[in-house]
């Protein structure tokens, strides 16, 4: 490693190549280690997805169903004269989370939400007649008494927001799509 | 150093050092320590090998959130286990990537490994005072070759199975105990799904053992100080440097060729040091020709080449038994080895005769691990790029002269040999070169 | 839409192939292959889609009547240039098992997250009718010493002229193979989807192939990304070398007037 005429001639070249060597080797280490925590990301066979095809068809007026794609639950519920007057009626009540019924519907017989409670994540009960529904009618989470009313919206309990409502479309009368729109 | 001052400026680093005097441990280690100012290329190996562990480790984490161990086979045959490898292969995403930089770096630790023991054994590393630094290095070579071995089983495999069945065996040759011993590592009386769960345990676990061994083994080495191409003592502060910045930039650049090398396989050949058969899930047939992985080949031809018994005044000494004896003895003798040498003079450099049993050690080595790659009772031959250069034929009658087994046994009486007879009687009869008075001074005293 | 219309022309001589395979005990061919040009070799080695395509379609009129592809997800045949719609037109061509709500066994269409199934009802049944259940093939070519090359010669290795046992074939690779003669004895009116009419040699190359990239799907990402990781290790080699150099002369320099550190420290 004998000293040559130039490493001696010039010391500020010297440096530069140390601190791009420095540079260069710490370039590679950050990118092994975007390359290892990339590993952790969605696998090729489980990524996209999440989407279902629900039939309307059978469920009775003031009742619903349950649809479940992987761990996610949604709620279908065929809504009663009655209920959506009641949830047209709360558009104009001071709500916790200011949302008329018209924007959380497509069409007013249907109600499509996904099953989570915003408070905690626990799935409120109240989507198939005969569940508990809590004061308003609507849905009620057994976790920590949040109650939602007929357009799935907070009037009581702990919840912050809404039951949120999922990207849904009519595929025909008979048949919804959740999980992507139109 | 811990006594010492703190020698940072930053109050936040100065304040934390104060109350935890780690940073200053490594600072004082790499700046104040003095390291012979010779070292040659062949001491990059130990922070190569460290740096290995590291990049094993780190490997190892990220597959082990996606690896699954467990033998369940689905309706095509393949088991849970070899099917999460695969989707780590498939699914994940720069996962063939991780798995690869895992499988072939198991083998470029034992490159890193092998080439640091040799250079430690042909300088005289392991004399005194550095015993304790040779025993520890013993200690990881034996934890690296049983975690290679865990790791190798847990693609559940053809020969994964083969192996997890054949090496498990071997604890049976222990008498009385053998048996119960065989029961407890397999969690019942056949290689199956307890085995493997506990082999992934163990798996996970060890290399952070391995890792704590590894630092004592550096606390130890600045302890007794770095050995050197000379095998001479530091003298004065002109045989000296800091570790940092001379030997960091050196292993910086070391590790840049290794690493090119490593991941030109990873690339290009990234199942050119593996067996081939493994790459099918085992449906528990053993493959009629069982090998270990490359770096396990000599202690396995020392297992094997023994298939006589031994009669000691009544004593019978099975060959199985023997031959696990030997694959034991051999790794046990190397932790005897600074003892074993009575030579004075560390660096085989001034020693002009064990320098040809040392290179006859290494080829021993070699040939070994091609004979625990062929099979026993045929004729033995050297692989070369040209073709087989036979070293065995067939005799009439069926005997075959210079079988892969004659081969084995001359060789590893030879292994044996080096540290039982070859070394002591060397040191005590071989007339050394004359040193050098020190690093810095290379005319002779 | 060439995908969909596949299977459909599954012939009689899938049902001819159908038989036993047999693990051989070694990875090892029993004599020399006969060394192949492929495309995917090489430090630059890249498949050829086309290829691929033509080898899957083999592979279906060939191979799948006893073989399966478990670790092949539908979904990636997205690898060899086939559009999304072929693709799942493809996978609902095949019958996947599966337990129906009524608790029943039962079959669906395949999906894209199926993987090609195997069409032998269930292992028990494969090994007491032919010894032995035909392997899975997704590895297959990593599987043996010589990869692609021992797949071809064992396909283009049968001789049946040579005298076996019962219930098994010649085969140059394998002496005593249980996997009988893929090719019927007249293939003249057998042509890919495009029309050409391929020979025998020309169908086990293309198979083989695909069996290549069924094992290694990722080898052209893999090349790409040797290109690119060796010639940064490269310039860090060569940059560090320099840096060494440099810090050498310093060092150097610095202990011919004050030394090093104190060895008795």
């Amino acid at each position: 490693m004998a000293e040559t005429p130039t490493d001696v001639a010039n010391p500020d070249r010297r440096n530069f190549i140390v601190l791009s060597t420095m540079a260069m080797a710490g370039i590679g280490a950050a990118s092994a280690g975007v390359a290892l925590v990339r590993t952790m990301t969605p696998t090729r066979d489980v990524a996209g997805g999440g989407v279902i095809e629900v039939s309307l068809d059978g469920i009775a007026e003031g009742s619903g169903i349950v649809a479940t794609v992987g761990r996610k639950k949604y709620s279908v519920r065929r809504r009663t004269a009655a209920e959506i007057e009641a949830a047209v009626a709360g558009d104009s009540e001071k709500l916790r989370h200011q949302e008329t019924d018209a924007e959380r519907v497509q069409r007013p017989e249907w109600l499509v939400l996904r099953l989570q409670c915003p408070h905690l994540g626990c799935p409120p009960q109240g989507t198939a007649a005969g569940e508990k529904r809590g004061d308003f009618g609507g849905f009620f989470c057994p976790c920590h008494n949040s109650q939602f009313d007929t357009s799935g919206r907070i009037r009581k309990g702990p919840s912050p927001s809404n039951l949120p409502v999922p990207k849904y479309f009519f595929a025909s009368d008979e048949m919804i799509v959740i999980g992507k729109e139109a | 150093m811990a006594g010492s001052r703190s020698p940072f400026k930053n109050p936040l680093l100065k304040g934390f050092d104060e109350r935890l005097p780690v940073l200053r441990a490594v600072h004082y280690s790499m700046t104040s320590h003095a390291y012979p100012k010779n070292l040659n290329y062949w001491w990059n190996f130990g922070s190569i090998a460290g740096i290995m562990l590291v990049v094993m480790i780190l490997t190892g984490l990220f597959l082990a959130m996606h690896y699954k161990p467990s033998v369940q086979e689905d309706t095509y045959g393949i088991n849970q286990a070899f099917r999460s490898v695969e989707h780590i292969m498939r699914d994940v995403q720069g996962g063939m990537f991780l798995r690869y930089m895992h499988s072939v770096g198991a083998s470029f630790f034992f490159i890193a490994v092998i080439f640091h023991m040799f250079r430690g054994m042909y300088y005289g590393s392991y004399k005194a005072p550095r015993e304790v630094l040779w025993v520890l290095g013993c200690v990881i070579l034996i934890l690296m070759m049983g975690i290679a071995f865990l790791g190798y089983s847990l693609v559940w495999g053809v020969m994964s199975f083969a192996a997890a069945e054949v090496i498990t065996q071997v604890f049976t040759a222990i008498p009385i105990l053998g048996d119960d011993i065989l029961l407890l590592l397999r969690g019942g009386e056949d290689v199956d799904d307890a085995l493997l769960n506990r082999f992934f345990a163990l798996h996970f676990l060890l290399p952070f053992v391995l890792a704590g061994v590894v630092i004592l083994h550096i606390l130890t080495l600045q302890t007794v100080g770095s050995n050197n191409p000379l095998g001479i003592d530091l003298k004065s502060k002109k045989d000296t440097v800091s570790f940092h910045p001379y030997y960091t930039f050196k292993d910086i650049f070391g590790l840049s060729l290794f690493f090119t090398i490593y991941l030109a396989v990873v690339a290009w050949a990234p199942e050119r040091l593996a067996e081939a058969i493994n790459n099918q899930p085992t449906d528990y047939n053993l493959p009629s020709h069982i090998v270990p992985e490359w770096y396990l080949l000599p202690f396995y031809a020392i297992l094997k080449v023994f298939t006589w018994d031994l009669n000691i005044f009544g004593l019978v000494i099975t060959g199985k038994q023997l031959g696990a004896l030997a694959m034991a003895g051999s790794l046990g003798i190397l932790f005897l080895l600074p003892w074993l040498d009575t030579s004075p003079v560390r660096s085989g450099r001034f020693r002009p005769v064990f320098k040809v049993f040392f290179w006859g050690f290494v080829l021993c080595c070699l040939i070994l691990a091609l004979v625990g790659a062929q099979t026993s009772g045929e004729a033995f031959f050297i692989p070369t790029p040209f073709g087989r250069v036979p070293l065995g034929f067939e005799g009439g009658n069926g005997f075959v002269w210079g079988s892969t087994q004659q081969w084995g046994v001359l060789f590893t009486g030879y292994y044996f040999a080096y540290f039982i007879v070859i070394l002591p009687v060397l040191g005590l009869f071989e007339k050394p070169k004359q040193l050098p008075a020190s690093i810095s001074e290379p005319v002779l005293a | 839409m060439r995908f969909g219309t596949l299977l459909k022309t599954l012939s009689t001589a899938a049902v001819l192939s159908a038989g036993a395979a047999a693990t051989p005990a070694t990875a090892e061919p029993a004599g020399p292959l006969e060394s192949q040009t492929w495309s995917f070799t090489g430090p630059l080695g890249y498949y050829d889609e086309m290829q691929l395509q033509h080898g899957l379609y083999v592979y279906q009129t060939r191979c799948q009547a006893c073989h399966s592809l478990g670790l092949v997800r539908f979904a990636s045949l997205s690898g060899l240039d086939v559009s999304e719609e072929a693709i799942k037109a493809l996978a609902s061509t095949y019958e996947i098992p599966y337990i129906n709500d009524d608790g029943d066994r039962d079959t669906r269409p395949g999906v894209m997250n199926d993987s090609f199934p195997w069409a032998l009802d269930n292992p028990k049944r494969a090994i007491a009718t032919y010894g032995k259940a035909p392997p899975d093939l997704s590895t297959m070519a990593r599987a043996r010493i010589g990869g692609a090359d021992y797949v071809y010669n064992l396909l283009v290795g049968y001789d049946d002229a040579h005298e076996q046992p019962e219930g098994a074939y010649y085969n140059k690779v394998m002496k005593v193979i249980k996997m009988p003669n893929p090719w019927p004895a007249d293939m003249s009116d057998f042509e890919y989807p495009n029309g050409t009419r391929p020979s025998l040699e020309q169908q086990a190359r293309d198979v083989t192939a695909f069996l290549n990239w069924t094992a290694d799907p990722y080898l052209e990402e893999r090349h790409q990304w040797g290109i690119i990781v060796v010639l940064y290790m490269l310039a860090l080699t060569v940059l560090s070398f320099l840096a060494y150099r440099v810090v050498a002369a310093k060092v150097h320099a610095k202990l011919e007037v004050e030394g090093g550190p104190d060895p008795e420290h």
